[in-house]
């Protein structure tokens, strides 16, 4: 039992803006992200669209409970829902995260290195549950239905939407937000360095550069997920509808996989119920494990269709990659699009999203 | 829900060593096996009391300790469920694995080595993400299907056993491995600590002694399976994962909703998925993790779910094996099956004067016998996420001589 699942709205905290409109034309016009001073890629949040009582809190927040809870509130007010929520044990929380709160985590560690256990901060320690910026949010927006962080590598943000159609197809909740969320410092950036996979843009272009590592962005993407019904008896405008989700593995994916069969699983069962595939656009993965999506998507007879990599623009920004390339295509034209999620782990996500209205 | 998803296996490495029999019979026992912090340093702090896998339980090579509790405990499942992975469509079996804190240790080295300046093989930290803990596992069973790791902190493994359901229901897969894993660090040691959240003397659930939790580690997974996966090959099911629920308190990050309004939700959710009232419930395990506030909300979540004229008999593991974090709510789940499948429910270790406050019947000091048809987990988190799971008998009945549903429990 599975009714029609629909995207109402996206808040969007990106490196190329804060709206889905100016995501879109930015990344139209081939704009590239900047990586600022401290090592971050977004300059600054928009932390003023949250209303002024919900800011007391704000003060504590890590920057991932930052980047969510604003675009968690730019989702609910793209999708025109007014807080407090009516029903708000029918409402949801997925949230997908590549990395979670690891820069608190080193934080809160950092200091337990240099000066012990007993200096450790309990404030500090709060920030370390990856559920952290889900919770916040709940807290925030009073969502008492289903709360969940889940993990995916780079995939985490389409798994958080595949996750929200589930939930809302199958009746646990009628609207969810939902999306991906991960934020970046000088920490991470000297890790990934660290460990020989820090890449400039230069050097991480989708389809042409294949050596393993990314070019670290960050952001947060939230879709308002409803059930049709739900959009329609509160006159939503509908942004998107979710015709199909599929997740997999494919333990070969950091390496050569002569016959992916993990991912052509995967993307299989994401067009399943598609009748002319050829007319699918792709938003791919694009990189780093690009040289195998290339061959999955021949093998599943997407090989000559339009494919856009957002990345070129965004960077890798870990789980939130994949809900921004959800945004753009439901921004896009009316035309179904795959949306294909690759983590080097092995980890595989892929969401059909079809566009409803011009943005 | 099209699909009914069947347990058909358990495995379990716990402080009590490997195996779920050694689990379940300490269980019984009323065993615990909290103790004073061994196996690892944890600079300025004194007087730990944790939950350990012994040294010897599981053997040590080079992967993370997490790693090797995971794949010790999924492979006993799949023995248990009578299941080779090469006789199935590798691409339908999902692993599902709740995380709270991935493998924290690589980390912990990184950043000591870093403060050091000392080398450091930096790619080991490609083992270190939250979502590593279940891609290492898939990659070690060969899996192609979903590869999926829920953090909602404490609740995970309760979560992640209800997401398995899930997958079945919405046809993601047909065989789903889950559970959930933890290996105790110095990260999550201290931060306990510094919560001031931890006992210096025992773990005592719904005590009026109460004073905190200890902190324990190991594995629990579960092979669960869609009704039709099962029957065709004919494996027994050990009880059904009759229903899930998930709710948020929305209340506060560390301390529990004062009125368990939150839980009450999860636990309601639970029972309408599987399409059951309250009174369909036979035991509860509870969330129990011994420290004032948790508790506490916990009678006033069961007391609004069961209503005040029904003392529904509760058990909770947590003074027998710590706090196993994401893998506890997948411990108690491989409890609510044995409960089920032997009609015994173990004494709550480290309970002996019971919360004059507390109006629930906990099963204590000795197994009591319960033919359960229906036993009901619980479990909440920081961040205010709770989650809530209802296992269900399969009929024909596991054994013969039970008594007919609808007689009340005894206490031998």
């Amino acid at each position: 039992m599975t009714g029609a699942v629909v995207i109402t709205g996206f808040g969007i905290v990106s490196p190329l803006g804060h709206s889905l409109p100016e995501l879109a034309r930015r990344v139209a016009a081939g704009e590239q992200a900047a990586t600022t001073a401290d090592g971050s890629v977004i300059a600054s949040i928009p932390l003023d669209v949250i209303p002024a009582a919900a800011r007391t809190r704000i003060g504590r927040l890590d920057r991932l409970c930052r980047l969510a809870l604003a675009a968690s509130y730019l989702a609910l007010d793209d999708a025109a829902v007014a807080l407090p929520l009516a029903a708000p044990q029918r409402v949801g929380l997925v949230f997908g995260s590549g990395l979670g709160c690891l820069l608190s985590n080193a934080e809160f560690y950092a200091k337990i290195v240099a000066q012990g256990a007993a200096a450790a901060s309990p404030r500090a320690f709060a920030s370390t549950v990856s559920s952290a910026a889900a919770g916040e949010v709940s807290i925030a927006l009073g969502v008492h239905g289903p709360n969940t962080t889940m993990h995916m590598g780079l995939a985490a943000g389409v798994a958080a939407l595949g996750y929200a159609m589930d939930l809302v197809g199958g009746g646990r909740a009628d609207m969810v937000l939902a999306g991906g969320v991960d934020a970046l410092d000088a920490w991470l950036a000297t890790a990934l360095r660290d460990m020989g996979l820090f890449k400039t843009p230069a050097q991480a272009r989708p389809f042409l550069d294949a050596v393993p590592g990314l070019w670290p962005s960050e952001g947060a993407a939230i879709a308002v997920v409803e059930s049709a019904a739900h959009a329609a008896a509160r006159g939503a405008r509908v942004r998107a509808r979710l015709l199909a989700y599929a997740a997999g593995f494919e333990p070969t994916l950091s390496g050569r996989a002569p016959l992916p069969h993990g991912v052509v699983a995967t993307l299989r069962r994401a067009l399943a119920g598609q009748p002319a595939p050829a007319r699918v656009l792709v938003s791919a993965h694009g990189t780093p494990c690009d040289a195998i999506e290339r061959a999955a998507l021949q093998a599943v007879g997407l090989g000559a269709v339009p494919v856009v990599a957002p990345k070129a623009c965004l960077g890798d920004a870990f789980g939130a990659s994949g809900a921004f390339a959800a945004a753009l295509a439901s921004a896009g034209a009316p035309t179904p699009a795959l949306i294909s999620a690759l983590c080097p782990s092995g980890s595989i996500a892929a969401l059909l999203v079809e566009a409803c209205a011009p943005v | 829900m099209s699909s009914r998803a069947f347990l058909t296996g358990c495995g379990a490495v716990s402080p009590f060593g490997v195996g779920v029999e050694t689990l379940w019979t300490a269980l019984r026992a009323g065993r615990s096996a909290v103790a004073a912090l061994r196996g690892i340093a944890v600079d300025g702090l004194d007087g730990v009391l944790a939950a350990e896998v012994p040294p010897a339980a599981v053997a040590d090579d080079a992967r993370e300790r997490i790693d090797r509790f995971a794949a010790a405990a999924a492979h006993e499942a799949l023995r248990d469920a009578g299941l080779r992975l090469a006789d199935c469509d590798l691409t339908r079996v999902a692993v599902v694995v709740g995380t709270s804190l991935g493998a924290m240790p690589i980390g912990e080295r990184y950043l000591r080595a870093r403060h050091a300046g000392t080398p450091f093989a930096a790619r080991r930290l490609l083992g270190h993400p939250y979502a590593a803990t279940a891609t290492t596992l898939a990659r070690a069973l060969g899996t192609r299907g979903p590869v999926l790791s829920p953090s909602i902190a404490c609740a995970s493994g309760t979560q992640a056993i209800g997401l398995a359901r899930e997958l079945i229901a919405h046809d993601h897969a047909d065989v789903v491995v889950a559970g959930g894993a933890e290996a105790l660090c110095e990260f999550v040691l201290a931060g306990f600590a510094c919560l001031r959240a931890t006992t210096a003397t025992a773990v005592r659930p719904f005590d009026a002694r109460r004073d905190g939790l200890a902190l324990g580690e190991g594995a629990a997974l579960l092979v669960i399976e869609s009704e039709t996966h099962a029957r065709r090959r004919g494996a027994p099911p050990q009880a059904e994962i009759a229903g899930s629920g998930l709710s948020s308190d929305a209340v506060h990050m560390t301390a529990p909703a004062r009125d368990g309004a939150g839980a009450a939700r999860a636990m309601r959710a639970a029972l309408a998925d599987a399409d059951l009232a309250a009174d369909a419930v036979d035991v509860v395990s509870a969330h129990g993790t011994a420290t004032v506030f948790n508790d506490a909300m916990e009678m006033a979540a069961l007391d609004a779910v069961f209503g005040a004229a029904r003392r529904v008999p509760v058990s909770g593991i947590k003074g027998a094996i710590g706090h196993t974090l994401a893998a506890a709510g997948a411990f108690e789940a491989i409890l609510c099956a044995r409960i089920l499948r032997d009609g015994v429910v173990p004494p709550t270790a480290g309970c002996e004067e019971i919360d004059p406050a507390c109006r629930l019947d906990i099963v204590r000091g000795t197994v009591r016998r319960i033919a359960a048809r229906v036993v009901l987990s619980t479990s909440s988190a920081f961040a205010g996420n709770n989650a809530a799971l209802v296992l269900r008998a399969v009929e024909p009945l596991p054994q013969p001589g039970r008594r007919p549903r609808g007689r009340k429990s005894s206490t031998p």
